[in-house]
């Protein structure tokens, strides 16, 4: 369309563009007015002049063809315009120039002349093979390719579907039932989720974005779903996609429409039942493998879902294999930019990090995550994909929101603002992606009837920073949120073999609040412990652990471990694979530091249970015949005991090591029961300081002389009871200082006093 | 007329246009659905003129000075421009019919009466007044009343179920899942594991169970007092089971085939064979018929004298749903959930024939038949549980 804005402020300006309209309009009205003939005599048959076979004009056919399938479309053009010219009744050069124009033709007003041309041709070829339904199938592809005409394309696909059938050409009947589908899936697109306003107020973009609930408010009160909306065109599209697969069973594009129809509706069965039976003859499309790994990931068959998930990527083409790995766009954007940065085997390494971390648990067979994610690019590839202009639904700005944040709960299609600053979304359909748990909404905008929409006004912005703060949210998945924490003491000890430390862990598995509300008579725990440095986490221990139900006290599960300096992640799970919430995981990250050997130094304070008398002369944490406590919870009253190494102390002249220790307990805070009042007012007593919240609980003050007797360090052990401290969580401080090098070293350790129920 | 023509001609020929490309669409159309769309026309037409005499009745002769005229301009562009919007409208209502309507057979409008239920419903299970459904979050029990009422709620916190059945006696539920077969009572107690491994099918009988994990079947049965188990490999993965009662014997479907299981001389022995068109997901019996449901390909009927004779091609049933889910006989016919294409009335003869189609129940997966003949269903776009009763004469 021209763009008459700011022309026709003179006269003779005026009087240019009159004359400019005025021919346009002529024109306009003469093929307006001849239109509706035109169509109608061309639905007349005509009845076929055969003329006799030309071989001139098929080479130049065949030649044309040839140049198409070498990418020359120019080349195939100019041969085809002979051909037509040489014989214009030649059904194949008629079909094939008509086609090839209407492939090219762009939606717009841009190419009138052409798009005369490919109507002409395919109207001509039409009337001469009346029973060819290919002329009809290209005739509604140019109706779709036309302004305003776009829906008398339908007509057009019916006749080219009717003509086929009749003549048994399945594969156009396929083609023409695809393209009537697709008339229906866009408008079953364009119609479902469909709000109407029940009171008197737009949605106001503006105010969705700055207002915290206006979203939920609006949706609540001001619009209400269109029940049934876009239901009809869903089951028309349904049907024709089925017919186009009964005319061809391998019709692809066909299988995809079907298979996205029924995932929308959530009908998973169907969906892999279709998928698995198209796959079994072809097996080759990318989007069919992600759509029956779909259905099996919600049908609850991770490992059908995994298998086929990695088929659709082995699928795909290289770029876009990269593009579907990539984890970016599960990132922050500074993190995506870092990773996207990095040399291959660092950006490998990270993924594999990445995965692993996301994964609820590792114990499983499959990761949760990565499953999840695939579904969530095949639902956009399914709902986005548009072939035609080579887009891949994960590109688009609704798709990227989808991988991040899964299908929106509530997705509402408004009618356009009446807001006149919002002029991007003017005239336009409204989409709103609403997450009500994280109250999260985003704005789209779209063209009425089309299937396309991007983020309206300062859309973009809002999920750039939501993006910054919650790159990726797995809340969907129900197995996230049912993991309970397991609580885990570690401690850190020098090994006799030079730069290794001996890791104490103990780890206290709450099967209480696992099988809390299971009413089963027993369960089976399988307990892992896994070790990894920057790689892979790798299983190092695994043990089935069998529980009679009901049970109060917590399994509880130690291990010692030699670990070189560098960083040591370790991951204890407990999973009871017959109850749902039976799932506990803790994670935790360690440095192993180098031993210098020069200053004095200690370990970790490790809270433990004795078991047995210590040796007389302790030269590790063996001989301190100790049980480190499982978790750092200690029952009210319990007396328990403490044990540290020092390193590296300097004995004086007569062999001895002199060191002054020093530990002290600190309340910091005071686990209270009861209602918010009283809660609120005991804050407000340690606040002003009438609680003991923040004092020493325990100070402790003595002197060690100890014979070094060839021993790299100086094991303590010390028993400690907190009598009536109240509950609550406490900090261990531990000084010792070196009398002979005068040198001071420090090391903490946080506990809990809890009740036992707690 | 020619000054009208003069003054309006873009705007007349615009109108001409639509008109002229509009009308051959409604002919070209089915004609069932032809009267309506005139009618639609006509109706919108009316509405245009009256419109249009509003404006006139309403508006000053001298306020319309050099504006639209009332009769020469807005009674034909208003009476058209309703003419047109009553054929669009037309277009959608007879759209949202042709989706409603079967492919075959009548409409049938039924009276339901629904609970809803915690989650989407897995399975359905009935003996006498009691129904147990169940779901993810476990099975609730519900009395068999109208409409029905809740219980309560069993095998709360267990992890992928998938099947219930009443276990014989009425004392217990059988429920498998994908780690164990579980029995639990239904009025209280914890849930105790029967079988361990993925339970992929379930049936009882009055005396036993029959469970399948796989391609092995496990059978328990107590006679006299006497409890035995016994198992069977079939070779193949099992998806569906039944008590064949007018046979005294098991019915197992695979992906494959039906096979009849019988407990003979104390061992499960595989006494029949018959191949199926697609996989197996449910099995319903009467006196003279055998039916499965096989997803796509939709429902198999086999006539059991012509099984005993060891004739093996089955009778399909034409124009039947989409997918399959789950069927039950009710005397002579067969009900079959079709899912999103709702519940099928099928009545069997010497051709299986669609008597009708109800689609009151957006996406029925389930269907049980009680003892005292009330069809249950569930609904899984609802989370229903659902009585359905055929009150209501087909239309």
């Amino acid at each position: 369309m021209c763009d008459y804005s700011g022309i026709g402020d003179s006269p003779g300006e005026y009087t240019a563009l009159a004359s400019v309209r005025s021919v346009i309009s002529r024109f306009s009205l003469m093929a307006l007015a001849l239109w509706p003939l035109s169509n109608a005599l061309g639905a007349q048959p005509v009845t076929p002049s055969h003329t006799a076979p030309h071989s001139a004009v098929d080479s130049l056919v065949l030649r044309a063809n040839r140049q198409l399938s070498l990418g020359d479309t120019a080349a195939a053009l100019a041969l085809l315009a002979q051909a037509t010219d040489l014989a214009p009744r030649h059904v194949e050069a008629l079909y094939q120039r008509g086609r090839l124009l209407v492939r090219h033709l762009s939606l717009g007003l841009s190419g009138p002349p052409l798009q005369v041309l490919a109507w002409r041709l395919l109207n001509r070829g039409a009337d001469i093979a009346p029973t060819d339904g290919r002329f009809a199938l290209e005739l509604g592809r140019l109706r779709l390719r036309t302004p305003v005409l776009g829906a008398d394309a339908e007509r057009f696909f019916r006749r080219a579907a009717d003509i086929a059938r009749a003549a048994g050409d399945h594969a156009t009947r396929g083609e023409a039932s695809w393209e009537l589908g697709q008339v229906f899936e866009r408008r079953y697109r364009t119609a479902r989720h469909r709000y109407m306003y029940t009171g008197t107020i737009f949605f106001d973009q503006f105010a969705a974005r700055s207002r915290l609930h206006y979203v939920r408010d609006f949706l609540e009160q001001q619009a209400r779903p269109i029940e049934g909306a876009g239901s009809a065109e869903g089951v028309q599209a349904e049907q024709w996609y089925r017919d186009a697969l009964e005319a061809d069973p391998l019709h692809t594009p066909s299988a995809i429409g079907l298979l996205a129809l029924l995932a929308d509706a959530h009908r998973f069965d169907e969906l892999s039942a279709r998928a698995a039976s198209f796959l079994r003859q072809q097996p080759t499309d990318a989007t069919v493998w992600f759509a029956a790994g779909l259905a099996s990931w919600r049908l609850g068959q991770p490992a059908n879902a995994e298998r086929q998930f990695a088929a659709a990527v082995e699928r795909l083409g290289a770029p876009e294999q990269l593009e579907v790995l990539d984890i970016g766009r599960l990132l922050t954007l500074g993190d995506s930019i870092r990773v996207a940065g990095a040399v291959a085997p660092v950006r490998a390494a990270a993924t594999i990090r990445f995965w692993e971390s996301a994964d609820p648990l590792l114990s499983t067979p499959h990761n949760e995550a990565q499953l999840e994610y695939f579904a969530r690019m095949a639902i956009t590839m399914l709902r986005y994909d548009e072939p035609g202009r080579g887009l891949r639904g994960w590109r688009t700005d609704r798709g990227q929101v989808i991988v991040r944040y899964g299908e929106p709960p509530i997705e509402a299609l408004l009618p356009s603002t009446d807001n006149l600053a919002a002029r991007d979304a003017a005239g336009r359909i409204l989409t709103v992606f609403y997450y009500p748990a994280s109250e999260l909404s985003l704005v789209f905008s779209g063209a009425l009837a089309m299937s396309g929409a991007v983020f309206a006004g300062d859309f973009r912005e809002v999920a750039a920073s939501v993006r910054a703060d919650v790159p990726f949210q797995l809340d969907n998945v129900a197995l996230t949120h049912m993991v309970d924490s397991i609580a885990i003491q570690v401690a850190r000890f020098r090994s006799t073999a030079r730069d290794t430390h001996t890791v104490v862990l103990a780890a206290a598995v709450p099967v209480a609040t696992m099988y809390r509300d299971v009413e089963l008579d027993a369960g089976e725990i399988a307990l892992s412990l896994r070790r990894g440095a920057q790689d892979r986490l790798r299983m190092v221990d695994s043990q089935q652990v069998a529980v009679t139900l009901p049970v109060r006290e917590p399994v509880e599960y130690r291990r010692t471990l030699a670990a070189p300096a560098g960083e040591l992640r370790l991951r204890v799970e407990a999973v009871d694979p017959t109850a749902r919430q039976a799932n506990s995981r803790a994670q935790v990250t360690l440095d192993i530091p180098t031993v210098r050997g020069t200053a004095l130094a200690l370990s970790d304070v490790l809270l433990a249970r004795r078991t047995d008398a210590p040796l007389p002369v302790m030269r590790s944490f063996d001989d301190a015949r100790i049980a480190a406590l499982a978790g750092t919870r200690v029952s009210p009253r319990d007396t328990f005991a403490v044990y540290l190494e020092t390193y590296d102390a300097q004995p004086n002249p007569d062999g001895n090591v002199q060191l002054d220790v020093e530990l002290t307990v600190t309340l910091l805070e005071i686990e209270r029961d009861g209602d918010r009042v009283s809660k609120w007012l005991a804050n407000l007593a340690d606040l002003v300081g009438l609680t003991p919240e923040g004092d020493q609980q325990l100070g402790m003050r003595f002197t060690r002389i100890e014979a070094l007797s060839g021993r790299d360090r100086i094991p303590l052990l010390v028993s400690l009871s907190l009598g009536a401290a109240p509950v609550g969580r406490y900090r261990l401080d531990v000084t010792i200082h070196d009398r002979t090098q005068m040198a001071t070293a420090r090391r903490s350790r946080e506990f809990t006093i809890s009740r036992p129920s707690s | 007329m020619s000054h009208f023509v003069r003054r309006h001609g873009v705007a007349t020929m615009a109108v001409v246009w639509l008109v002229c490309c509009a009308l051959p669409q409604p002919l070209a159309a089915q004609t069932a659905v032809r009267d309506s769309r005139w009618r639609y026309s006509i109706v919108g037409s009316l509405v245009g003129a009256a419109l249009a005499g509003g404006y006139y009745v309403a508006s000053d002769r001298g306020e319309r000075a050099g504006q639209c005229d009332p009769k020469g301009c807005a009674l034909p562009y208003l009476a058209v421009s309703g003419a047109i919007t009553g054929l669009f409208l037309a277009r959608d209502v007879d759209a949202q019919r042709r989706a409603d309507r079967p492919r075959t057979g009548t409409l049938e409008r039924l009276s339901v009466f629904s609970a809803a239920l915690p989650s989407m419903p897995l399975s359905l299970a009935i003996r006498d007044s009691m129904v147990a459904v169940l779901s993810d979050s476990g099975v609730s029990l519900y009395a068999a009343v109208r409409p029905p009422r809740a219980l309560q709620r069993r095998a709360a916190g267990l992890r992928g179920l998938r099947m219930v059945e009443f276990a014989p006696g009425n004392e217990a539920l059988l429920i498998g899942g994908q780690s164990a077969l579980y029995a639990v009572g239904i009025m209280a107690g914890p849930a105790r594991r029967t079988v361990n491994g993925e339970i992929t099918a379930l049936a009882v009988s009055d005396s036993g169970w029959l469970a399948a994990r796989g391609r092995t079947l496990v059978m328990e049965s107590r006679q006299g007092g006497i409890l035995t188990r016994d198992s069977l490999d079939v070779g193949a993965s099992v998806g569906a089971a039944v008590y064949d009662a007018a046979a005294a014997s098991w019915l197992v479907g695979t992906d494959s085939a039906l096979i009849r299981v019988a407990h003979r001389d104390g061992a499960l022995v595989q006494t029949g064979r018959w191949p199926s068109t697609g996989p197996i997901r449910a099995i319903a019996t009467n006196a003279q018929w055998i039916a499965t449901a096989e997803g796509n390909a939709g429902v198999t009927v086999w006539r059991r004298e012509l099984m005993t004779v060891g004739v093996l091609s089955p009778q399909r049933v034409p124009d039947g749903p989409q997918f399959a889910y789950d069927l039950v006989f009710s005397d002579a016919e067969l009900f079959v959930a079709g899912g999103t294409d709702g519940l099928f009335r099928i009545a069997l003869g010497a051709a299986a024939q669609v008597r009708s189609v109800s689609k009151e129940l957006p996406f029925v997966t389930l269907v049980r038949m009680g003892a005292d003949g009330v069809l249950w269903a569930g609904d899984r776009a609802r989370a229903t549980v659902v009585r359905v009763e055929t009150t209501m004469p087909p239309r």
